[in-house]
């Protein structure tokens, strides 16, 4: 047996400091601005859009979901993985308030994609809206 | 889902991921994970990365344990009793068969029970759950934040973004760990931080450690500024050097301080000295170039090391080399020749028995001006072969004239002494100091002072020059002093030297010292001498080709008129009147001037200057010796008197006028001189009858008694037979004989005391052409110094009392009419 002291060790950061993460991966995002609305756009490929959950209150967004990424048959072992995986969880806060009742979402082409028009009048309503589309 | 309203502690603590019951365990030897950290792992060898492999393809949780030992085997016993349970979220197999992982701490769990150490170790794992926050680890989370935000803004490797993350961590139990994992601290620390499972003991120990943290950052921040602040001065420096380097500019300094301590090694100081001079080296070294104190230190180092601490010339000990020398230089002075022989053979057998160290005398000349006192110190510098150097001490009146000033005063310098040293390059030089009466105490202090420890032999080995501050051995140096007259040197002063008078030269002396010194040199100085290098003189008809013979024995071929023994008697007599020769050297000097010119202006010289051609060249004599004294008449006596300048010749002069029995003493005459005078009056008034004076005409008359030249201050007792003499010679209208000259202290009851200087002034009578001195009988051992010559010319009468006096110097009462003014 190999010496587990030189077999395993901590690599040195590149980042200056140690980052902290509660969730188990968050999937990347795009935010758009334009004259009525925001517009958030997700890519999450391989997600079931039908088990996604996109909860709208007026300055935060939460979406909650699971993305399975199915193994081949017959796998030996993994060479990389860099793909996250498994429940996951994002929030969103916002510096604009929209109106949570006009907020629409929709799935297509592994991207999700939700319009989020401005506020018109101070509200907190919270609404979970429901995502249209593309089955996979 | 609902429509109620989400708390946002709701929405954001939900998404929790379910942790196995059993997993790999996987010993770190020098990292802790705390769950919500992410951690880069590299893993290699078997059966690490099979583990890692199996993991990845299962559930991909791991237990992370540190190791808190060090060891190769998996021991059980080694782990850390609470680890991490990790996930792992991202995957690199690199080239080398090794794994790369990225891992995410999840939660706290401690070992329940290993299942299978087959492979790897797995075990079955129980989750130690954060509890809910009570109000006092809220409370101290609060504390924390605080202290962390400190940190940071203390360190220089934290981010400010670190403290941000940190703030919207709601979870103290989080905020601790992210605290924990942060700081950089020992993993023994880390782990510590890891098993304190509750709150607000962890939030306390988290505190703590982030308090010593503080100060230890406090240390560094200064510890650097200071490091900063040297570091930019040593760039600065570095810059400044390559600037001078571009221009041109070399390295002086470190050359100059280079040679500086060379100069230390080579001069031979003695230890003190040598202390002090390293001392002000390593001053000088670390002083910036600029700083004002840097030239003074330097010029500081150049006079100590200037110094000659060990060098000296070897004396000559020949004594008749020696003897030769001084006859050479200086004509008769036998008293003189023959100390400073004595001296030699003194040093001769010193030497000879080995005793190197012998002190010098001190040696005072005392004597007028012009007699040679100065030379005689070259000449014996000349004859010992050491170096000559000379201090006038004339008109010093501050005393650190002679010691030097204390290095504190801008523009310090050593006294006058070591500058003379220095200046003669070797510790035992002659050192004349000439003028030593003519010092005087100013409001600096009295300069005298400071030589009493110079001259005196048993001090002077460590004499200390103010300004050097270290002693310097002065008792190699042979001290010549000169000084015309005693009386104003402190007697502490005079007790230290040995005191040699050279009271002046008779005729005929100066006739020799004319023939042999003065006319040569003068002849010399006029360009008449015989030098084939000067075309003028080259170019005469009567130039010989041995012109290399001596100067006088050119004279003696006619190069240059001769003096007849007339012409320089006349000179001595007529034109001159002094003690000494310098005057005669002038008038010498004179006379072949105007040859010089003649033979300049191609007119033919004479082959000799007799008496008479005096008168042409030099214009009438200044006096006579006949003009001086003059006829015979009644109230007017001649008198010697003693200066500075040798012996002189004065006239009393006293008168008898009407009036009411007053004496008029005028010719700024001081006190001794004016109750001399009133010692004779009184003398003559007792006498009266015996002299033959009217009684009355002490009350009738004034007596009037004045001594030119009226502008010369005259003092002293000794004209107190003089004074007498010409007042029973006015009251009585008997003449006095002029060409009788006297010298004595009188006493009321006529009594004639012993006078000092008499030597000089029966010279002064002999060169005015008294024919008759009457001195005190108690003087007549001081006869033996007069020379033969003098007394030859003389007819020395000593006597005792007044009734001896009056005989010789008056005429026969058969003309008595008085004299009325």
């Amino acid at each position: 047996m190999s010496d587990p002291t030189r077999a395993i060790r901590v690599i040195a950061l590149r980042q200056p400091f140690v980052a902290f993460e509660a969730r188990a991966w968050r999937p990347p995002l795009n935010i758009y601005e334009t004259e009525q609305a925001l517009t958030l756009v997700v890519d999450l490929a391989g997600a079931n859009p039908a088990e996604l959950q996109v909860y709208v209150n007026p300055t935060l967004i939460v979406v909650r979901g699971t993305r399975q990424l199915v193994a081949p048959p017959g796998l030996r072992r993994i060479q990389r993985m860099e793909i996250g995986a498994g429940p996951f969880e994002l929030e969103v806060p916002l510096a604009t308030p929209v109106d949570p009742e006009r907020a629409s979402g929709r799935y297509s082409d592994g991207l999700l994609e939700i319009a989020l028009p401005y506020a018109s009048e101070p509200t907190t309503h919270l609404v979970v809206i429901q995502i249209e589309g593309g089955a996979r | 889902m609902s429509e109620r309203p989400l708390t946002l502690e709701e929405l954001t603590s939900a998404g929790e991921v379910e942790i196995p019951a059993s997993m790999p365990i996987l010993a770190l030897p020098n990292g802790v994970l705390f769950p919500g950290a992410v951690l880069p792992l590299a893993v290699g060898g078997e059966p690490w990365v099979r583990l890692i492999d199996d993991a990845a393809l299962g559930a991909r949780f791991i237990g992370v344990f540190l190791r808190t030992t060090p060891g190769e085997e998996f021991d059980p016993t080694a782990l850390a009793p609470v680890g991490c349970a990790a996930q792992i979220v991202r995957l690199m197999r690199q080239p080398d068969g090794s794994v790369q992982v990225l891992l995410q701490g999840r939660a706290r769990i401690t070992i329940e029970q290993l299942v299978s150490t087959a492979a790897y170790p797995v075990a079955r794992v129980r989750v130690v759950p954060d509890l809910p926050p009570g109000p006092e680890a809220e409370t101290l989370a609060r504390t924390a934040r605080v202290a962390f935000e400190e940190v940071v803004r203390l360190s220089p490797a934290l981010p400010d973004q670190i403290a941000v993350i940190a703030a919207n961590i709601p979870h103290p139990g989080t905020l601790a760990d992210l605290i924990t994992a942060n700081l950089g601290l020992r993993p023994e620390e880390q782990q510590q931080v890891l098993a304190t499972a509750d709150l607000a003991e962890r939030l306390r120990l988290v505190i703590s450690l982030l308090e010593r943290e503080r100060q230890l950052l406090d240390i560094a921040n200064r510890t650097r500024e200071d490091m900063a602040r040297s570091q930019r001065e040593y760039v600065l420096r570095q810059q400044l050097e390559t600037i001078k380097k571009e221009l041109g500019e070399t390295d002086e300094r470190g050359a100059e301080i280079a040679e500086l301590r060379q100069r230390l090694e080579a001069a031979g100081m003695p230890e003190p000295a040598r202390r002090e001079a390293e001392r002000e080296l390593a001053r000088l070294e670390r002083m910036p170039p600029g700083a004002a104190e840097y030239t003074v230190s330097r010029t500081y180092l150049d006079w100590l090391l200037g110094l000659p601490w060990n060098k000296s010339t070897p004396d000559n000990l020949d004594l008749e080399r020696a003897r030769r020398v001084l006859d050479e230089d200086h004509f008769d002075l036998e008293q003189i020749k023959e100390r400073i022989v004595e001296f030699l053979a003194v040093r001769k057998l010193q030497f000879e028995q080995g005793d190197t160290e012998a002190r010098s005398p001190i040696l005072c000349f005392v004597g007028p001006p012009g007699v040679g006192k100065t030379s005689l110190g070259q000449s014996i510098a000349r004859a010992l072969e050491r170096k000559f150097v000379r201090v006038s001490l004339g008109g010093i009146r501050d005393e650190a004239d002679i010691r030097g000033f204390r290095r504190t005063y801008i523009g310090a310098i050593p006294g006058r002494i070591i500058q003379s040293v220095n200046s003669a390059g070797s510790n035992n030089p002659v050192l004349v100091l000439d003028e030593i009466d003519k010092i005087s105490a100013g409001i600096q202090g009295d300069p005298a002072a400071a030589l009493l420890e110079l001259l005196d032999p048993a001090q002077n080995n460590t004499f200390v020059d103010r300004y050097l501050d270290v002693p310097f051995d002065m008792s190699r140096v042979l001290f010549v002093c000169t000084a015309n007259q005693l009386d104003t040197i402190p007697g502490p002063l005079l007790d230290r030297m040995e005191l040699l008078t050279l009271a002046g030269y008779t005729e005929q002396e100066k006739l020799q010292i004319a023939r042999r010194y003065l006319i040569p040199r003068q002849v010399q100085a006029n360009g008449l001498a015989p030098r084939r290098r000067t075309t003028e003189v080259a170019a005469l008809p009567a130039e010989t080709p041995a012109s290399n013979l001596p100067d006088q024995e050119a004279l003696q071929r006619g190069h240059a008129p001769e003096l007849t023994d007339a012409a320089l008697r006349r000179l001595v007599r007529e034109y001159t009147l002094e003690a000494g020769v310098r005057d005669l050297e002038r008038r010498i000097g004179t006379l072949y001037r105007k040859m010089a010119t003649r033979r300049a202006t191609g007119q033919p010289l004479p082959e000799q200057i007799d008496g008479p051609d005096l008168d042409e060249l030099l214009g009438p004599p200044r006096r006579h010796g006949e003009l001086i004294l003059g006829e015979d008449e009644p109230g007017v006596v001649t008198g010697l008197a003693w200066t500075p300048a040798g012996g002189d010749v004065l006239l009393v002069e006293a008168s008898v006028v009407p009036g009411n029995g007053q004496l008029i003493l005028t010719g700024q005459l001081g006190d001794v001189m004016r109750e001399s005078a009133r010692a004779a009056l009184t003398y003559a008034r007792s006498r009266s009858r015996e002299l033959g004076i009217p009684a009355e005409s002490f009350q009738q008359c004034d007596l009037h008694v004045h001594v030119p030249a009226g502008a010369v201050p005259k003092d002293g007792p000794s004209a107190g037979i003089t004074i007498a003499s010409a007042m029973i010679s006015a009251l009585t209208g008997r003449k006095a004989h002029k060409r009788v000259a006297m010298t004595g202290e009188i006493t009321l009851r006529g009594k004639v005391l012993p006078i000092g200087g008499l030597k000089e002034k029966l010279l002064a009578a002999q060169r005015v052409g008294v024919q008759t001195v009457l001195v005190p009988r108690e003087n007549e051992p001081d006869l033996r110094d007069v020379p033969a010559e003098t007394l030859a010319a003389l007819e020395v009468v000593l006597v005792e009392h007044m009734d001896q006096v009056i005989p010789r110097v008056l005429y026969p009462p058969d003309t008595p009419e008085p004299v009325a003014g």
